[in-house]
């Protein structure tokens, strides 16, 4: 079956999830829209006429089955809800929402309306993390009484080798919702839940190095109360670092042996060129290749993609419920909260 | 007559002394203190990244520029910072984001986003023809001009330092449309904009890597300021540097350079070359690796190298 799907905002993510749609068998990326004449010119230019300046249309007229939306986040709550009531797939970029009411909007409209829905927490699918949660699945590491997740980049501020402009949703606390807590701790705190389970907030510091309106990083200590694994996150936005530098690692620290996702990490270049090579043997036997499998991290968005048309072409259970995406965001919020109470 | 020597200071700091290692290195070079009214900073906020990581001026150096001005000028000028947008960078967020903000409030002074500003246009000699360049009438007519840029090699073009500083003025955010004639607008841009004082933020220095030097570099003129930035960043002749020479070629500047204080070649053994040549071969050879490949193959760019 193919699916006709629409891609609602066009930013760096929006580009990536509908080129990755070109590799997804029964995915056909047939209508986008966008606020910016640019970006439509741009998918014009990839061959899709039916464009959109609204959003809102597109669910409306799109004539779509599916939906990616990569809007800013202040637009999740409308456009997954919008989504949900006409009977469209959602396959939605982090966050769920800027606040748990809204995030609760949005499933009760998924659940209402009987729709698949799936939130995009690509770092479940990066290569070093399965191979680590299969070490802890497999009992190899004992208990884990202690895990380390750290994520630190630069957020929306892009490396210095390609600057481009940062959108200036970004710099309004109440349409980006939050800072680096929200915007990578949302992927964290996805992955503490999705290896542990049950997971709880007990303590969160924000910090502020560049004065912006919200927090550009965090440490912030979680516990699953399934499993009494204390999880210590860091988070940041405040580094100037280079891709392909990746400063993001998981490490479990068990009763029988420790792993970290950096003992999984490949050579960077030597990878480039081990599945470059390889796509370029696919190609001339005329088989798939592996779309950004070359960049390493990269790769992990098709995965997700692909997962999510998976379940819906055959009506499966997704990998991360809209519960579980729920219950992320309850953590941040708390977290929010916490933080305010410090600062009282 | 000829010309006389002019004098580039070199003096060290440490952490606590900044204005101190400031106002020693001003007194030490040709700078004549005058009453005057209306005065502009421009310091180098090129991008959203803190003065640790090497790429933007150190707000304590301009805090200390302000103190002089006060101090010795006049105690009630018309003091402004001021940047103009650029490509990827709005100064109403860099401002805020590197401290900018709160140190105007604290000191009274105005930022200014020269991209508001009128501006008179210069032609540009390139080759093939001229290029019409907007230049902010503030870098012009304040009665004081004061440039304080950072000293770094930002890998597409061998210095970064007083003369580029003065490229990030144009009244015109695309600036990278300039880039394809960058020596050359660089020396036509600092043809017409002529600052009274280049202080240099060499605090954290940008080679490799960022290195702390402690370093403030002071002069009036910004031909001699970048001939001594580039002996210290590993030129031993820096009319290697395709725009100092041209600069010299025609006579924006004076290259009769007495360079004061710390030893040019001790600060010159700390600093992390980089040989942005190579840098530049190599990534432009990533790059078109890419392009290839993806030609090839069908595969997509990742979001990190835009739209190659």
């Amino acid at each position: 079956m193919m699916l006709n799907v629409g891609v609602l905002g066009l930013g760096k993510m929006g580009k990536l999830h509908l080129m990755n749609c070109k590799f997804i068998d029964g995915a056909n990326v047939t209508a986008v829209a966008d606020a910016s004449e640019r970006n439509l010119k741009w998918a014009r230019s990839r061959g899709i006429d039916n464009v959109y300046g609204d959003y809102t249309e597109l669910i409306e007229k799109g004539n779509v089955d599916a939906v990616i939306i990569t809007l800013p986040h202040f637009l999740h709550v409308k456009s997954g809800v919008l989504a949900a009531e006409n009977g469209i797939d959602v396959f939605m970029e982090k966050p769920l929402a800027n606040t748990v009411s809204e995030g609760e909007t949005i499933i009760n409209a998924v659940n209402k309306h009987g729709i698949k829905f799936m939130i995009g927490c690509n770092c479940r699918f990066i290569d070093s993390i399965e191979r680590l949660k299969g070490m802890y699945d497999n009992g190899i590491l004992g208990d884990v009484e202690i895990a380390t997740l750290e994520n630190i980049g630069n957020g929306p501020f892009s490396p210095f080798l390609e600057p481009t402009p940062v959108p200036d949703w970004y710099f309004d606390p109440d349409e980006a919702g939050g800072g680096a807590f929200l915007d990578l701790g949302y992927h964290m705190i996805d992955l503490f839940q999705w290896f542990f389970q049950d997971v709880a907030l007990e303590y969160v510091q924000l910090g502020n190095r560049y004065n912006l309106p919200y927090e550009d990083n965090a440490t912030v200590i979680l516990k699953s109360n399934k499993t009494s694994t204390r999880g210590i996150v860091n988070l940041g936005w405040f580094s100037r670092s280079v891709f392909p530098k990746f400063d993001f690692r998981v490490m479990l620290h068990g009763t029988a042996d420790f792993a970290s996702t950096d003992n999984f990490m490949p050579n960077i270049y030597l990878n480039a060129v081990k599945e470059g090579l390889r796509s370029v043997w696919r190609r001339a036997a005329r088989r798939k290749i592996k779309p950004l499998a070359y960049t390493y991290y990269f790769y992990s968005y098709f995965k997700e993609l692909n997962h999510f048309f998976g379940c819906v072409e055959n009506d499966d259970v997704m990998w991360i419920s809209p519960e579980e995406a729920l219950r992320t965001l309850e953590v941040i919020e708390e977290g929010y909260g916490m933080a305010r109470g410090h600062d009282a | 007559m000829p010309e006389l020597k002019t004098t580039v200071s070199l003096s060290k700091c440490s952490e606590g002394d900044v204005k101190e290692t400031v106002f020693e290195a001003i007194e030490k070079t040709n700078f004549e203190p005058k009453k005057v009214n209306s005065v502009i900073i421009k310091p180098n906020l090129c991008y959203y990244w803190d003065a640790s990581t090497g790429e933007t001026t150190d707000k304590r150096v301009v805090s200390a520029i302000i103190d002089y001005v006060r101090e010795f000028c006049n105690p009630n000028a018309d003091i402004r910072i001021a940047e103009a947008d650029a490509t990827a960078m709005k100064t109403r967020h860099a401002f805020r984001m590197l401290g900018y903000t709160d140190l105007a409030a604290e000191k009274d002074v105005e930022l200014f986003n020269l991209c508001d500003d009128d501006f008179k246009e210069i032609d540009i000699e390139i080759k093939g023809g001229s290029l019409k360049v907007p230049i902010p009438k503030s870098m012009i007519n304040s009665d004081l001009v004061i440039n304080v840029p950072k000293l770094k090699v930002p890998r597409r073009i061998p210095l970064t330092c007083a003369m580029k500083n003065l490229f990030g003025c144009i009244h015109d955010p695309i600036k990278a449309k300039y880039h394809p004639n960058l020596h050359e607008v660089i020396v036509g841009v600092n043809s017409a904009i002529k600052p009274d004082l280049t202080v240099v933020d060499g605090i954290v220095a940008l080679g490799k890597y960022p290195i702390k030097l402690g370093l403030v570099i002071a002069g009036t003129d910004s031909l001699a300021v970048d001939f001594t930035a580039a002996k210290i960043i590993g030129y031993d002749n820096p009319r290697r540097i395709r725009y100092i020479r041209l600069a010299e070629k025609r006579g924006v500047g004076n290259l009769d350079v007495e360079i004061i204080g710390e030893d040019v070649n001790d600060i010159r053994k700390q600093f992390p070359k980089l040989n942005t040549f190579l840098f530049s071969l190599l990534w432009d050879l990533q790059l078109k690796g890419v392009k290839i490949y993806t030609t090839i193959t069908g595969d997509i760019v990742p979001p990190v190298l835009g739209d190659l």
